[in-house]
Parts: C-alpha cells; structure tokens; sequence
C-alpha cells in the first residue's frame, strides 16, 4: 500500500484509492452520526463533579462547534482525493483530529480495552481500526516533518 | 511570625516608613489610616507564599491512541523538542500518567481542553 500522504513543494498532499475513500466516508458516517461520545475524552475533574460540570457546560459550544468544523474540512477534501488533494496545515489537522476520534470510537464499539488488540492483525473487525491507525500514522509522519524541534519554557513534567 | 502588610494608600514618605520600622523593631501594627499591618499567628509559610495556586495537567495511558501521535500532539500543543515530548510519552505508557503542562488554572484548563481535542485522555490536578 503506497503512503496516503506526501509532502512536497506544493504542500501535503493525500491522494486516495477510490476503496479508501468510500472507507473513509462510511468511518466519517459514524463520527457525524455518534450520538454516544462517551468514548471520546470531556472530563477534566473526574473526583471534584461540581467542577467538571462547569468545565463541562463551558466548553461544550466550542467542542461542539470544532468537531463539526473538523468533519465539514474531512469530508470537503475527501471528496476530492482519488486525483489528489493539497491540504492547508489547519486541514490536515483536522484530518488527524477526526481519524484520532474515529479510532477512540471504533475502539470503543469493538470493546477494546488493552493494547492486545495492536497485535492482533487476524480479526477481521480489527481491520478497519488498524487501517485508521495505519493512515493516522502516515500523516503523522508527514506534519512531523514541519515541526520546529523548538524548546519550550512551559513547565512540563 | 509572618504578617501581611495591606497597603491602604501609597502616600506615605519613605522617610516616615523608615522612622516607624526602626522605632518598633522592624514590627509596626499600626500606623494611623495610611499603613496597616496586621499578624496572622496561624498563617503558614505555605499559605503565604502561594498566592496563585499552581495546577498540572495529566495525559493518562489509553489502549488506543498511538505513540507517535502523543508524541506529535504534546510537540504541537506545547512546543517541546521531540525528546522531551518522547520521554513524556514513555512516562504515560510505562507508568500510565504525565504531567505535561502546569499554570494557573485557566491556563490548564484551556491545555486540558485541547488535549481533549485531540482525543488524549487529560485531567488536571493541584500540583
């Protein structure tokens, strides 16, 4: 399987075969249409409730509002990714952004609860997850590519 | 003992300032309506020098996220060198947490929320 991404002169590019693209349309289908997001990660104070309500209530609007935003960029370029498309930097993120919460929902459909589930490349219902993680991946590769290797003051651990 | 001076007005000559530490030992209580110091017997050390309090954000081990895009999001999020993002990564596989950003609360929530955005499980807690 040829890389799905490239990086060259005009910028990223993802060029697709018309099987992945109709993949991704259907994985895309089950991101728009979850109405059970509890898969993916909203809870920041998970021993204080009254405070992770808040921090809840907060940003719901605006995580509401991204994640559509993320979907609407996927599904625009997808449609035009079997002659090949340049993503902006803002699209490939969404790009990743909307693979990573597919994988989590996914995961979460297949119950997938340890990390066995990497090795195991059998499982027909474990294709689909590995392909996403294949294709996540390979973007990956490609945005690590304009990463300034910058030091930071910000305190981490 | 610690006290905390609470500077009503800041008219006061720093030549009458200087007079009234050195008549009372360097411990003034009151100075009339322009200075006031006050004790606090029970205050702490602890309690007097954390004025902001200090949060940390914590990335927790999941089954699905993969390594090189934890690595990716905590370089894009924060800006860290690939080493350090790498050995944070490793901290949350092998002993299934890292803190990865601290502040003030506002600050981490927003981090916190942006990792979220990425599908990173994240929580923050005092430091």
């Amino acid at each position: 399987m040829s890389e799905a991404f490239g990086l060259d002169a005009g910028g990223i590019k993802v060029q697709l075969a018309d099987w992945q693209i109709q993949l991704l349309s259907d994985v895309l289908a089950l991101v728009e249409d979850s109405s059970d997001d509890s898969a993916l990660p909203s809870s920041a104070y998970p021993d204080r409730p009254v405070d992770d309500a808040d921090y809840r209530r907060l940003l719901a609007s605006e995580r509401h509002q991204a994640r559509a935003a993320d979907q609407s960029a996927m599904s625009l370029t997808l449609e035009e990714a079997e002659a090949g498309v340049y993503l902006s930097r803002g699209e490939a993120e969404a790009w990743l952004r909307v693979l990573g919460e597919s994988r989590l929902l996914l995961a979460s459909r297949l119950g997938v609860t340890s990390a066995v589930w990497e090795e195991d490349e059998e499982t027909e219902e474990l294709a689909v997850l590995h392909y996403l993680s294949w294709l996540q991946a390979s973007l990956v590769d490609v945005l690590s590519d304009e990463l300034p290797d910058s030091d930071s003051t910000d305190a981490g651990g | 003992m610690l006290c905390t001076v609470n500077y009503r007005k800041t008219v006061i000559n720093p030549t009458r300032l200087e007079e009234m530490f050195s008549r009372s030992n360097g411990q003034p209580s009151v100075v009339g309506t322009v200075l006031i110091v006050t004790t606090r017997p029970s205050t702490t050390l602890e309690d007097s020098t954390v004025t902001t309090p200090v949060w940390q954000v914590i990335v927790w081990d999941d089954p699905v996220n993969l390594m090189v895009y934890v690595v990716y999001v905590l370089r894009t999020l924060f800006g860290y060198p690939k080493e350090k993002a790498t050995k944070l990564m490793l901290q949350v596989h092998n002993e299934g947490r890292s803190a990865v950003a601290s502040g003030p609360r506002e600050k981490v929530e927003m981090d916190c929320h942006r990792l979220h955005r990425y599908g990173l499980s994240a929580t923050i807690e005092r430091a």
